[in-house]
Formats: C-alpha cells, sequence, structure tokens
C-alpha cells in the first residue's frame, strides 16, 4: 500500500562505490540524461535567448520571453509595465480544465475500476481489454471522430432529437464542454488502470471486519477501502491533470479559440514563422514549474501518511 | 446435558448451503449455550466456517434458520448483527494504530468519546498491548496483532464472539500460551465463544463442547471427554486423536452394550453408539486403553506378535500384529528407568480396558 515510497526509499540503500554497480546503471542514466534532463536544459536555456522572427533563436541573453509573458508594456515595450492577463488566463483555465477533467475521470473512473476489480478473474480482462482498446487508435484520429460526433448535425444531435430530447440541435462544438468531454475521453483509462490495480491488491476480508464491527457501506468506502487504494488514486489523478494541462490536440480540435489552452499556445510558438521558441521554451518552463510544485505536494503527502 | 438449563445463544435449525451445485452445508442444527465456549471442528472443506460466516453474515443461507437470543437473524446484515468476529488473517485495517483498529467498533456503535477511549484502553490492557497503543497496526508481530484483533473484536461487547481459526498463523509455543489465554478471557468475560479449527488437539484443550464436522454435517456434538471417548461414527472416531480400527460383525446387540466377533472368530465385548443400524462395522480402541501381557493370560482378548517398537518420549508405540492379520497399536507409558521388556518377535496377549472397546458400523 505504501508502495510507492517504499521504492522511493530503497533507492539510495547499498554500496555507493561498487563499481559493477555503478556500471549497470549507466544506461539508466544514460535514458534520464539523455531525455529528460539535456531536453529540459535547452528548455531553460533557450527561454532566455532571444527571438529570431522566423523562428529559432538568436544566441544573445535576455528575459524577454518572460517579461512578455507576465507585463505588458505596450505596442512599442516603451509604457509603464502593467500585468499581462492574456498568458495567466491561459494558464488558469487550463488549470481548472485539467482540475475538472481529473476530478470527473476520477468520479467516472473509480466506479470503473472497482467494478472491474470486483469482477471473478474470468471476466476481469474482457473488462481490461474494453476500457483500453479504443487506445490502440490514434488519438488525433479519435479526437477528430469526437469533433464529428458532437457537431450541430452530427450523429449524437440527431439521435437526441429523434428520441426527441430536444428540438433543436444543441450547440457543442468548441465549449468548454466540448473540451472537458475530449479531455475526459483522451485520459480516462490513465486514471482507471492504476485505481483498479490498487483496488484489485485490496484485501477484501478488511471490508468483512469493518461490516462485522457494524459499519454501512459507505463507511467502508470512506474508511477502509480508499486509505488503501488512495495511491491508486493520486496516481490516477496526476497521469490525468499532468497531461490535461499540457494538452493541445482535444482544445485545439474541441474548444477553438475561445477555449485555448497552454498546451495550444506552446505548440503555437514552434509552429511556423509566426513562432516565438523562446516565448514557447518560458511557457513550458513555467508550465513544467507548476506540474512540479503538484508534484511536490504529493510526495510531501506521501511522505507524511507513511511517515 | 450439564449445560440445558443455560439459555440458547445461537440456535442453527436445518441450515443448508448450497454453491451452485455444490453444498457446503447439509441441514445443519445445533444449539449453542450462553457463555459456553463452542468449537466447530473439521478437515478443511467440510463447511465449518461456512457455518461461522452464516452466523456472521457474510453468507447467507440456502435453507434454515438462525436465532440469536430468541431473535431471528437469518436477514439481518452483518453491520447489524451483535456478533464479532477474530478472523484468520486478523484483518486488522493496516492504516489505522492499534488503539484506532480496537475502537472502530465502538465508533460505529456511536459511543461517546469518554467511554471509547476508556473501553479501548480496557480491551488493550486484557490482551496486554497497552503499551502498543499508538503503534500501527503493521508495525506489530504476529502475535501481536492476534491480540488486537481480539481485543478489537471483544470492545463492542459482542454478544458472541465468532472465531476463525485465530491460532492457525501463530507458531506452535505461542498458539499453546495463545490456548490458555483464549480460554482465560472466554471465562473472564463470559461472552459465548464460537471457535472453528481444525486442530483437534485445540479443540479438546478449549471448549465446553464441540461439534465435529464433516461432509457439511455436523457428525457429533458433546463435550472433548465425551467425543474422545465415545465418537458417535467411524468419521469422528478416526477424527479425533490415534485408534485401532479392526473389521468386525456385531454379534449381541443389548442397547448401548454388545459383542462383536472378529475375522478369527474372537469375541469382544463392546460399546455401541446410539445410532448403531449395521451389524458390519468396526471395533475401535484407543491405542493407550491396551496392555500388553503374557500370551497365556487369560485376561486377554487379543493376541499377536510384537512387530516393532518406536520410542515417543513419554510413551512407546508398540505395534503388534494380532492373530486376524491386522496390526495393533499400543501404547505404552514410559516411567522413569523401566524399559520394556518385551522386544520384537515375542508372542504376547492385549488386554482392552474395561468399557474402551467401542463397535461403530460403516
Amino acid at each position: 500500500m505504501a508502495g510507492i515510497t517504499q521504492h522511493s526509499s530503497s533507492g539510495s540503500t547499498g554500496g555507493t562505490f561498487d563499481p559493477l554497480r555503478k556500471r549497470l546503471l549507466f544506461p539508466a542514466w544514460l535514458m534520464i540524461g539523455f531525455f529528460l534532463v539535456l531536453p529540459v536544459l535547452m528548455m531553460l536555456v533557450y527561454s532566455f535567448l532571444t527571438k529570431e522572427f522566423r523562428g529559432g533563436v538568436v544566441w544573445e541573453f535576455s528575459t524577454a520571453a518572460y517579461d512578455q509573458f507576465f507585463f505588458d508594456r505596450g505596442l512599442f515595450g516603451d509604457e509603464p509595465a502593467k500585468i499581462e492577463w492574456t498568458y495567466i488566463a491561459i494558464f488558469w483555465r487550463s488549470m481548472v480544465q485539467a482540475f475538472t477533467a481529473t476530478v470527473i475521470c476520477l468520479l467516472i473512473g473509480f466506479p470503473t475500476a472497482y467494478f472491474i476489480a470486483t469482477r471473478p478473474d474470468s471476466t476481469r480482462n474482457i473488462w481490461l481489454f474494453l476500457v483500453t482498446v479504443p487506445y490502440w487508435v490514434n488519438l488525433l484520429i479519435r479526437t477528430v471522430s469526437m469533433k464529428f460526433l458532437i457537431r450541430d448535425n452530427g450523429p449524437l444531435n440527431e439521435w437526441l432529437m429523434m428520441v426527441g430530447v430536444i428540438d433543436s440541435p444543441i450547440h457543442l462544438i468548441n465549449t468548454n464542454f466540448a473540451v472537458q468531454l475530449g479531455l475526459f475521453y483522451s485520459y480516462l483509462p490513465f486514471m482507471v488502470l492504476p485505481i483498479y490495480a490498487s483496488v484489485e491488491r485490496f484485501n477484501f476480508s478488511l471490508a468483512e471486519a469493518a461490516a462485522d464491527l457494524y459499519a454501512d457501506k459507505w463507511v467502508i468506502l470512506r474508511r477502509v477501502i480508499l486509505p488503501a487504494v488512495k495511491p491508486g488514486i493520486i496516481a490516477g489523478c496526476i497521469l490525468v491533470f499532468v497531461p490535461s494541462l499540457g494538452a493541445f490536440l482535444a482544445p485545439d480540435l474541441l474548444g477553438g479559440a475561445k477555449n485555448f489552452m497552454i498546451g495550444s499556445l506552446i505548440e503555437e510558438q514552434f509552429k511556423g514563422a509566426a513562432g516565438n521558441w523562446p516565448f514557447g521554451a518560458a511557457a513550458s518552463m513555467i508550465l513544467l514549474s507548476m506540474v512540479l510544485l503538484v508534484l511536490m505536494f504529493y510526495a510531501r503527502n506521501q511522505a507524511r501518511t507513511a511517515r | 446435558m450439564h449445560t440445558a438449563s443455560k439459555p440458547i445463544a445461537i440456535d442453527l435449525a436445518n441450515i443448508s448451503k448450497q454453491y451452485g451445485d455444490v453444498t457446503a452445508l447439509n441441514d445443519v442444527s445445533a444449539s449453542i449455550y450462553d457463555s459456553e465456549f463452542f468449537t466447530l471442528l473439521g478437515p478443511s472443506g467440510c463447511g465449518k466456517t461456512t457455518l461461522l460466516r452464516i452466523i456472521a453474515g457474510f453468507e447467507s443461507v440456502s435453507a434454515g434458520n438462525i436465532q440469536l437470543y430468541g431473535q431471528e437473524i437469518r436477514d439481518l446484515p452483518a453491520n447489524k448483527r451483535p456478533v464479532n468476529t477474530v478472523f484468520q488473517q486478523y484483518s486488522l485495517f493496516p492504516h489505522m494504530t492499534v488503539a484506532e483498529n480496537v475502537s472502530f467498533g465502538l465508533q460505529m456503535q456511536g459511543r461517546d468519546r469518554t467511554f471509547i477511549k476508556q473501553r479501548t484502553a480496557q480491551m488493550l490492557e486484557l490482551v496486554q498491548l497497552d503499551s502498543f497503543a499508538d503503534r500501527k497496526s503493521t508495525q506489530l508481530s504476529g502475535g501481536q496483532q492476534q491480540r488486537v484483533a481480539l481485543a478489537r473484536a471483544l470492545a463492542p461487547e459482542p454478544k458472541v464472539l465468532l472465531l476463525d481459526e485465530p491460532l492457525s498463523a501463530l507458531d506452535l509455543k505461542l498458539r499453546q500460551s495463545m490456548r490458555m489465554e483464549l480460554k482465560q478471557i472466554q471465562k473472564q468475560t463470559g461472552i459465548t465463544f464460537v471457535f472453528v479449527t481444525h486442530d483437534q488437539e485445540e479443540a479438546l484443550t478449549m471448549s465446553d463442547r464441540i461439534a465435529v464436522m464433516s461432509n457439511g454435517q455436523i457428525q457429533q456434538t458433546g463435550d472433548a471427554h465425551s467425543i474422545y471417548t465415545s465418537p458417535g461414527n467411524l468419521f469422528v472416531a478416526d477424527f479425533i486423536g490415534e485408534i485401532n480400527k479392526l473389521d468386525a460383525t456385531l454379534v449381541e446387540d443389548s442397547g448401548n452394550a454388545g459383542l462383536c466377533q472378529l475375522g478369527d472368530g474372537v469375541t469382544v465385548e463392546c460399546s455401541l453408539s446410539a445410532s448403531t443400524q449395521q451389524s458390519k462395522g468396526q471395533l475401535c480402541i484407543r491405542p493407550e486403553c491396551l496392555t500388553i501381557t503374557s500370551i497365556d493370560d487369560h485376561q486377554a482378548s487379543l493376541r499377536g506378535e510384537i512387530d516393532q517398537f518406536v520410542f515417543l518420549g513419554t510413551d512407546t508405540q508398540v505395534s503388534v500384529k494380532i492373530t486376524t492379520g491386522a496390526s495393533v497399536l499400543v501404547r505404552v507409558q514410559n516411567t522413569s528407568g523401566s524399559r520394556l521388556a518385551a522386544k520384537a518377535g515375542d508372542h504376547v496377549g492385549l488386554i482392552i480396558d474395561p468399557g474402551s472397546a467401542r463397535f461403530l458400523d460403516y
């Protein structure tokens, strides 16, 4: 149950000077260095460079990107600095969207995971298969399909009108709802799978013990099952929140210009001549810091519960 | 019998439990008396745990009724039954401290804070874990976890305490000391204990009464002594302790005693179980009820040749090949200094203690 923290604490044990150990760890260090540390460093460096007009950078130190993100100095940059709300608003909206998507995924993902984990062994894998099978199709294609499903004269509206729930098509595309739907659909399995794994490990005789001690179903869920599967829930929330925060496909294709999110903002900076690499890098760095803050909060929380 | 005047705590009437085609319990009836240490004893798969889980409310019955102090509880869910369970694997809540575990049931009952605190401390004292109140339950040894489980189940003052093989996960020494402790706590609290075990020694040492189960049925109910000395059928005779079984035919039947004939024509006086119906069966004699004597001793009912000796510490086990061709085990207590005079190959007689031979039909 305290699996995650146990792993992190066992990492630093053993002989540090063991040369074989060092050699065996080399590929791992190489991976981390090459695919994690180096790109982040590059991003950091680029965010402090000067932009070149047709994309790319000039190797000249500048804080212009961060300045542009946070401050408004007028069209020609000569007015007194005011706080620039545009990007902060986009970030805030993205946070809210990602948070909402996470909550929705949790509310639907937990019962789903619980349902699957409590099926008999023979049918459990079929349910898991059904949850993951849409993910064999490319995310872009799925998101575009979603767009067709929910457009004004799309199948969803036609069906609703046929059944008689609505008289005229409801406008779904380019709304917040559509973005939520897209995010939910994209990331639901990332919620279901970790929760499934922890519910599946849950010792249900504990639920019996609680019932034996006069606890009703809700108390059992709240006081016995939820604490035991908490690591799975937190892992699921992180796995949904983080990519939702940086998502650009769903907001782009389903949300339209009004529902612009960080992902799209960053994507645009690296696309074509209108791009601004330092600004994109700076926005990425700010996004990264936000994600790290969330993760640190989680790690602190974990360390406290595991003591 | 001696408990007949006590009120009945649990009355099981014609309980049956079916899992698809499999019958786990077949028409089981039993009465468990107030403040009694009652044991369900049987091999694995005999239905004893199922019966316990039915009493707890974790399993429904396919047929039959359960009364708890006169109240029908068959349709009452587990969390509404005033019984508590000590589980085989303890099932302590891993994210809670020892004290939180023990107070859980009291909280669910909605007791007030001061009472909960007081009662929890009292229970931890009872199981000698007062200094462990703030430990996480996962930081305790098996024996300590066992005690917490016991304290947790006793804290809400259940009318009946159900114990599902609570000692099976402990090592031998701990198991033996916990037996005495459990019995002690049962006497002290006066709560009715229903104890499930496959360990006959555990059952014999702790119980006021034992129900021996097999194949989803209760084979015999009685106190340890009567079950050991007067088994009701061949299963019980075989399951409890060691016993010699010789093919025999009942030739004379006078109620609870009779005469049976062994393969080579030798006849032996025997007691009979009330359920005896057929004349074909087996003569059952406990190894400690046989005494080795000289071959021409007229008191000897059986005769044969000593096959081998096995030294067991307090006893020596002698196997004797008797005239019917069967092999009989004899237990001889090792007294200080003395050694058995007989040796392998000797022809000897065997005296059966009066009243200890029992005929049980197939």
